[in-house]
Parts: structure tokens; sequence; C-alpha cells
């Protein structure tokens, strides 16, 4: 039964071609002219000088090299010169982080000293201020290679399309088309057409979704190493990792206060995002029930994961608004964002992770999803 | 012995009585359930499929009640809707392997069962075919094959032979005679010569509920002086048919032959003739038409 469900899912052609053009637009995106992607060689000898965690002596040097610079002492027509030049410019950028650290924790420990001990504030300030003492000279400048863009499909937002079109093509006909087809009244009078058929369609979709998600991260990982030559910086701290001349995402991890190296995050996103991408085909799955038609679905699946986006866009984002987005399915698969800064919502009187809040209330509402699907199946009545 | 027990069951939709107190007690053979369209025939076979839930009553195998009986119910069921689906991309053998599944069996059951089926329903040459390449005859032929993959003890088909053609009409009645033996069989139908000779009880439906329950033979009994043949003039059928249920008309040479049901003789020269199930169904259902187009005009 599961192998069918998924030859029905698999033999549909618009995925392949769907596929395939994403896979085009990835390789046309990456080979596209940057900067520097800190591939050469000469990175590599900067990582000697320059690398590792920021020293006062490090910042001192180069502060005096880009003075220089500035004043026309030194000139940077040199690939070599901009190189460091850039480098350079990473290393002040982490010490200046270091020192918004420095003051961050001491705001905090005057903020845990005004609130009481059992205030929310007090908690609050608590977490982030011992999440950022944990980092422990996280600052500085790592030669980060592959993994600068690995984190997502060229960038957040596009991360989502590419994905969600992918999902809602694979998925939105996985109940809708019983009823074009009008197989249903055939398959709920079987022995396992009200339960087990719901089980092989959910675990066909989940197939879909994983080969679907696994195999564009495979190529984007291969593209990547491509282009960047390496897969130097895995064991870097992701604060390493800022928004700079060598990657297309603007996303700047130097603020984060989780301490995570490279590797474990790209393993962490990795795993939030596959299991985003199944959230968002759970919520497809019950509509390709509930709506029986897989144009709708399409819609509707695209308005629920657009609507956060277009109130982002439009500004309006405050109150209820605001929560919506935040606790959004678009939130929830761009999750590259999510660990760039401090945010903790009040979930009665305690502070709890913005991203840990948002995987397990989403947790929680897929299974209930889930259980919702195979009891609306169940139930269902043939009258037309 | 099988024993299916349908118990005072009623459906209704929004406003609509769709079946009303429909009860009756069924055993092994084959039933025949007839009746015009909007009878309520699909909707009670939909509620023997376990597909649609009865508003009142319920329906009991060997005296236990099927929804509660739920996936053990349908393992002993084969049904065959009167509109049904495939899969365009699917062949013959990928499909009947699929239900197959659904309905319980085994890899190697599923194997056995799907040659069995396809050459019962003479399929096998086109087993590999997709099914997108298949004539509607064939579809319903793979539809029947489909209805009885798991070997049912209860076979429901709504108007299978819906497209068959005569050879294929005759090959599946003989196809229900044989299996009949040992399971419930019901199917509704409007070619009644389907069960002439078949079913061992005709239930007749209109408007939701069971008007009569009887053997073929007791049946044409009920009408056998109600059926007569006359000559008639070709300016006299119209105001016939105004007053009349009028079964078959044939030219002849000495003018139309006309077959009327009526309790009275209808014409002095009207002679008394063997009734068919034909005229069974006209004398029961036609008076639906006469009331209808009596209802519209006032």
């Amino acid at each position: 039964m599961y192998r069918q469900e998924c030859y029905k899912i698999f033999s549909k052609k618009s995925i392949y071609l769907v596929f395939i053009t994403i896979v085009l637009l990835l390789v046309y995106v990456h080979q596209l002219p940057t900067d520097m992607t800190m591939r050469e060689s000469v990175f590599e000898e900067l990582e000697e000088t320059w690398g590792g965690p920021v020293t006062e002596e490090k910042v001192e040097r180069a502060r005096e090299s880009m003075n220089a610079a500035d004043a026309g002492e030194v000139s940077n027509h040199t690939f070599e010169l901009r190189a460091t030049d850039y480098v350079q410019f990473l290393v002040t950028g982490a010490a200046m982080q270091k020192q918004d650290q420095s003051e961050r924790l001491t705001m905090l420990e005057a903020e845990m000293h005004d609130f009481d001990e059992g205030t929310y504030e007090h908690r609050e300030a608590a977490i982030e201020h011992d999440m950022l003492q944990a980092l422990d000279d996280v600052h500085g400048f790592y030669l980060i290679r592959s993994w600068r863009e690995m984190f997502e499909l060229i960038e957040p937002t596009t991360h989502v399309l590419l994905l969600s079109i992918l999902i809602f093509l694979g998925l939105s006909p996985v109940f809708a088309d019983e009823y074009t087809n009008r197989t249903t009244d055939l398959i709920l009078a079987t022995k396992h057409g009200k339960t087990k058929l719901v089980s092989a369609k959910l675990l066909a979709s989940l197939s879909y979704i994983v080969i679907v998600f696994l195999s564009l991260q495979i190529i984007n990982s291969f593209l990547n190493l491509l282009k960047f030559g390496g897969i130097a910086g895995w064991d870097a701290p992701i604060q390493g990792i800022s928004s700079g001349l060598d990657s297309l995402s603007r996303l700047s991890y130097d603020g984060s206060p989780y301490n995570f190296d490279v590797w474990q995050f790209f393993l962490l996103t990795i795993a939030l995002q596959l299991f985003a991408s199944i959230a968002v085909g759970v919520i497809v799955l019950l509509l390709s029930f509930l709506t029986k038609n897989t144009m709708i679905t399409f819609f509707v699946s695209s308005i629920i994961i657009a609507t956060p986006a277009l109130l982002q866009q439009l500004g309006t984002t405050d109150g209820f608004l605001g929560y919506l987005t935040d606790f959004s399915f678009l939130k929830l698969m761009q999750v590259s964002t999510l660990f760039t800064q401090f945010q903790a919502y009040n979930l009665f009187d305690y502070p709890v992770l913005y991203p840990y809040l948002l995987f397990i209330l989403f947790a929680v509402v897929t299974g209930l999803l889930i259980m919702l699907t195979y009891r609306l199946f169940r139930n269902q009545q043939i009258s037309h | 012995m099988l024993k299916l027990i349908i118990e005072n069951i009623s459906k209704t939709f929004k406003d609509k009585q769709a079946v009303t107190g429909f009860s009756a007690e069924l055993s092994e053979g084959v039933y025949a359930l007839l009746g015009p369209n909007g009878a309520g025939k699909t909707t009670l076979m939909r509620m023997l499929a376990d597909i649609l839930k009865p508003t009142s009553g319920r329906i009991l195998l060997d005296g236990k009640d099927i929804s509660i009986m739920g996936d053990h119910y349908r393992d002993s069921l084969g049904y065959l809707p009167q509109e049904f689906g495939l899969y365009r991309n699917f062949t013959a053998v990928r499909f009947l392997s699929y239900f197959a599944r659904l309905k319980g069996l085994d890899k190697q059951e599923a194997t056995t069962r799907v040659d069995e089926v396809l050459k019962l329903v003479n399929l096998q040459q086109d087993r590999k075919r997709k099914l997108k390449t298949y004539s509607g005859g064939m579809k319903r032929r793979l539809g029947i094959a489909l209805a009885l993959l798991n070997d049912p003890k209860i076979l429901i088909v709504d108007e299978p032979t819906a497209g068959l053609d005569p050879q294929e009409r005759v090959r599946f009645r003989n196809l229900l005679s044989e299996i009949a033996g040992d399971r419930i069989v019901l199917l509704s139908t409007h070619i009644v010569s389907d069960i002439e000779y078949i079913a061992k009880e005709v239930l007749l439906m209109r408007q939701g509920t069971l008007i009569q329950r009887s053997t073929s033979e007791q049946l044409l009994d009920s009408v056998k002086d109600k059926v007569w043949k006359c000559t008639v003039e070709q300016h006299a059928l119209p105001q016939l048919q105004k007053h009349y249920k009028v079964g078959n008309i044939q030219r002849v040479e000495t003018g139309i032959e006309v077959r009327i049901v009526s309790d009275q003789q209808p014409l002095a020269d009207a002679v008394n003739v063997t009734p068919t199930l034909e005229d069974v169904y006209l004398y029961f259902f036609n008076e639906e038409v006469i009331d209808g187009v009596q209802a519209g005009m006032l």
C-alpha cells in the first residue's frame, strides 16, 4: 500500500519539472560572481595571522593597518590586499561584537539586580545572561567556507518559497485526487481503507518530503562546496558567520547568544527545516482532504505560508498579528533566522526561548493535525 | 448460515428522507434491488457498504452490528458502486494489487487472486495496460474484478452491468449465479433481464421504502392477469399512453402492437399475455412518472 501511495506521488511529471527548474536556479545563482568567496589560498595565510578569537593585539594591528589604508599609505588594488582589508574589517567587527556582548552582560546583571528573583523580567535577564556567559571567546575571524550558504537554499525567504512549491505540488493531490478520480467509495469499503490507508499516505508523503528536502540539501551543499572550495570552519563558533561580501545570505550570527559550532548548527537547522517541511506537509494533507480539490489546496496552502510575509512587508506585525507572524509556518521554515538573536516569550511567567517554543508548539499542532486527519478520514461519509 | 439483517434503517440528508424504515433479512443467494431513480437504492447500498451511516436503525451481520465490527465487516465485503474511477496511470495489475492490500490480502495471496479475478472478467490479456487506455466496458469489468478480489461473503454491486456488451452481461450474470451459493449478493439494476433467472428474491423500493419483497415467480404471478397485448392504429397510441402503462411498442403489418400493464382490460380486443419482470417494473413504478407529471400540471 505504501509503495503504491509513493507511486501515486512520484509518478507526477510536474514535480520533476519543478525540481529541475529549482536545481537550475540554484546552479545559476551559485555561479553568479561575488566579490570574494574565501576559497583562495590567501585566506588560509590570513587565517594564520588573524584567525581565532579576537585579541587586543589583533584589533590594534588591524586598526593601524586600516587607518593606513584610509590615509592612502597602503594601496588595496591587489586581490591579496583587498582580502587582507576584508579580514581586518571582520576582526575589528568581531571586537565590537565582543564589546557589545560585555556591555549587554553588564546591563543584564543590572536588570537582574533591579527585579525580584521571582519576576518574569529577572528570569528572562538571567537566561540571556547565562547564555551569553557560556559563550567562550566566540568572536573573531574564522575561515568558514561552504557552510556560509548551506543553512538555506539561496536565502531564507527563497528557501521557503522553493521548498513550499515542491511540497504543495507533491502533496496537494494526495487526498484530493481520490475524490477527483472517484475512488473514495472503493477505498472506504475496504478493510483497511479507513485506517491504514491514511498511514500509508502519511508515510508516502513523509518519504516524498524527506527525498525532496535531502536532494535539494545535497545539491545545495555540493554547489557550495564548488563555490567556496572546502568545508573549512566546520568547528568554528556560529558567531564567526557574519553578513559580508562572501555570502548571498544577509544573515549574521555574530550577535547570536546560542552556543553552537558551525557543524552542530548545520545539523540542527537541517533537522528543524526537515521537521518544518513535514509540518507544512501535514497541513497540506489535511487541506487536501478537506477541500477535495488539488488547486484549492495549493491556493489555500500558499495563502497560509505567504500571509505572514505579506504582513511583514506591510509592517503590520504588532499585537495579535505579530504573534500570528511569529508563530507561523513561514517562520517555522525560516529556521536559520531564528537563532540570530535572543528572543523569549512569556509562558506562565517563565521565559521560553522563541525557537524552542515555536518548535514545541508546532510539534503539538502537527500531532493534533495528524490525529484530526485520521479521525476525519475514518468518519467521512460518502453521500455525493 | 450467513445472515445479514437490515433493521429499520433510515437515512436523512438535511431535509430529504432518502431511506425510510427499511427492514430485510438476507441469507445466501442473489437479491435484486429494483426501483426507479431516486428510490434510495444507492443510499441503501452505501449504508450496507459501511461508507454511509444510517440516521437510525442498524445493520447486523450474524447478529453483530456492522458499525461496531468495522474492519472485520469490511473484510467480508465486496462493493462496486454505480460510478467509480480508476487511477489512470496504473496498470490493471497494479490497481488490483493496491486494492488487494487495502482489502487485507498478503502479498502472495494478492498475486494469486489478482490473476484469478482478471481471468474471471476476461482481462488477463490487458493486465499490463495502463487504465487510461481502457474502454468503459473494460473499466466496469475491472470494477467487478475488484469487488470479487477478497472473495467476499457479501457482495454489493450497484448497476454492475451498465456499459457491458450483451456477451459480457451474460458472462457476468452466470458468474454471479456461480458464486452466489455461499454468499449474499445484492445487486441493483435497471436491466431487469439481468436478474430474471438468477435472483433469489427481488426487493422493490420506492421513495426510500421497501414496497415489496418476493421471488421473481411470485412477482410475475402478482401481475399474471394484468399484462395485455393488442394492435392499434398509430393515431390511437397517444391516447392509450395517456391512460395506461404502455410497455413495448412494435410496428406490425396491421398497425402498432402495444404491450399494456393494467388491472382492467384496456381494449376489447386486448388479450392477456405471460408477464415478464419488465412488466412487473412497469406495473410498480410507472405510477411514479404519472404522479410526477400530474403533480407538475397541478
